[in-house]
């Protein structure tokens, strides 16, 4: 795959430069600040995009913005955003325009390489991945939900697993269930939710995250 | 003290004492000259009524009166409020002796206020990340010792490091959060206020009028104080709504939070809204809660400020 990446801490740049190459993909552009990603992504338009969400020259979220930008020229671009913190109000700018391709994961991920490729994997194939951290946020916001208070525990895990953006198989290695019981579950947690079964693993991200945030 | 009668009378009398004086003179025009005759001479303000012509002069001068009557009424009142003040008010001296103990109370509370935070941040790093570290740093040199003998334990070891810096991360990441939240310092309180609604657990609708921002030190607060209502009404309040409003208008920000629990909240008990209060109060702003028995309650907050112009971005 064709990466852009940017990320302003010379360490980290190099590591993700080098980690990318190790699983065999082309990083096309490494920026270190806004103005310079935005350029980047409309000439190079990589494949995935692995962005820090705090550049120069602000040091606010000018990664986060410079994607929003990029995306609004070229809908669906897929971009992987990294941070320090995840907020689940940037969750939802990201999500906003509904097309997909986006993630959004703390930095701490990456040192997991295997599965920190994985989330990169998903979002060039225009998957939604969101940190369990986004995630456990949005559920507890929800703590009063009928909809959410109504599910068992384990469909409550299966829903959290579900709004990271995993697949039937992911969800089943991660909660050590099978994907049968996977499918059952997830039968069962839509309609408690009020929410239409949806035919690609991307829409179904998409529909869970939104409920979520409402 | 004894004087405030007589001014009392005097500037109430004052445009009476006007108008009535111009009919006199409106009078004299038509038998100013008869009563001149009769009481041997006679005059009207500085005009010597002596015949017709003075006469008509001395009505004129009258009719005038009264306009400069409706003129000075208002005045006079306003002159007798600002007399009222004079009497009633603290004087300047005392004014400043009340906000001198203001400020150093505020003061004292704002270093009180910084010095617990310092050792709260201390604690947090002592008990957290830097235990993690130390313990990362000794298994890693267990994982070392282990490292011709026994590969399989020193990749458990491996595996308990990272943890232990995850653990560590996400401590900082709490921490900082606690002291300066990400999303404050990038966007600023709007979308911080913004960004505490989406996770409160209540439905919360928020309402914002904010052109600008105000200086970090006092979204800092208000943000704190925003969050601090926010928790206290999940866990406290029993209701399932919040309405939230903050806007800014004639140099001072406001915000208004309102939700439709039990009420009954008081300011005297409990720790969190006094805290709330001293922090805003070293902005000289104040805090109001109205929560009688069954809701709701009204949590209202107001502080003196100034907003910079928007901030533009370069894309």
């Amino acid at each position: 795959m064709r990466v852009v990446l940017a990320e302003d801490h010379f360490l980290l740049r190099d590591g993700l430069i080098r980690l990318l190459g190790a699983f065999g993909h082309e990083v096309v552009a490494a920026v270190d600040n806004g103005p310079d990603l935005l350029t980047a992504l409309t000439t190079h338009r990589p494949d995935v995009a692995v962005v820090d969400v705090r550049l120069p020259p602000t040091f606010a979220d000018e990664g986060l913005r410079a994607a929003l930008a990029a995306r609004s020229r070229l809908p669906a671009l897929p971009v992987l955003l990294l941070s320090q913190y995840v907020e689940p109000l940037y969750a939802r700018e990201l999500l906003a325009d509904g097309a997909g391709a986006v993630g959004y994961v703390l930095k701490d991920r990456v040192s997991n390489g295997a599965e920190f490729m994985n989330t990169i994997r998903c979002v060039a194939d225009g998957g939604t991945v969101m940190d369990p951290e986004v995630v456990t946020a949005l559920l507890s916001s929800k703590g009063r939900d009928q909809g959410v208070g109504s599910l068992t525990p384990r469909e409550r895990e299966v829903l959290a697993a579900l709004a990271e953006g995993r697949s039937n198989a992911g969800i089943a290695e991660a909660l050590f269930i099978t994907e049968k019981a996977v499918a059952k579950h997830i039968g069962n947690i839509f309609p408690k939710l009020g929410l239409h079964a949806c035919d690609s693993d991307n829409r179904r991200v998409l529909a869970v995250l939104a409920y979520l945030e409402r | 003290m004894t004087l405030d009668p007589v001014v009392g009378v005097a500037l109430a009398f004052l445009p009476i004492g006007l108008v009535l004086s111009g009919l006199w003179g409106m009078g004299l025009a038509f038998y100013g000259v008869d009563l001149s005759a009769a009481w041997e001479g006679l005059w009207f303000d500085f005009i010597p009524v002596e015949g017709r012509t003075t006469a008509y002069l001395a009505g004129v001068l009258g009719l005038l009166h009264l306009p400069l009557a409706l003129w000075l009424a208002p005045r006079t009142v306003r002159a007798h409020g600002a007399w009222t003040r004079r009497l009633l008010a603290p004087s300047e001296a005392a004014r400043m002796a009340e906000r001198i103990e203001h400020l150093s109370v505020t003061r004292s509370d704002a270093v009180d206020t910084q010095m617990a935070e310092i050792r709260r941040i201390e604690r947090d790093l002592h008990d957290g990340a830097q235990a993690r570290l130390v313990a990362m740093g000794m298994t890693l040199d267990a994982a070392e010792h282990l490292l011709g003998s026994n590969p399989e334990a020193v990749r458990a070891l491996l595996i308990e490091a990272r943890e232990s810096s995850s653990k560590a991360l996400e401590e900082l990441r709490d921490l900082v959060r606690g002291i300066h939240p990400p999303v404050l310092a990038d966007r600023g309180l709007a979308d911080a206020v913004r960004a505490l609604a989406l996770v409160s657990p209540l439905t919360t609708d928020v309402t914002i009028d904010l052109p600008g921002r105000p200086e970090p030190p006092v979204e800092s607060a208000v943000y704190f104080a925003v969050s601090e209502v926010l928790a206290n009404a999940a866990k406290h309040s029993g209701g399932d709504r919040v309405w939230l409003d903050l806007r800014y208008g004639h140099g001072m920000l406001r915000v208004g939070i309102t939700d439709d629990g039990r009420g009954g909240a008081d300011i005297t008990r409990g720790t969190g809204l006094r805290g709330i209060e001293r922090r805003l109060a070293t902005f000289d702003g104040v805090l109001a809660v109205s929560s009688p028995l069954n809701g709701p309650t009204m949590v209202t907050m107001e502080i003196p400020c100034a907003l910079s112009s928007p901030k533009t971005t370069s894309c």
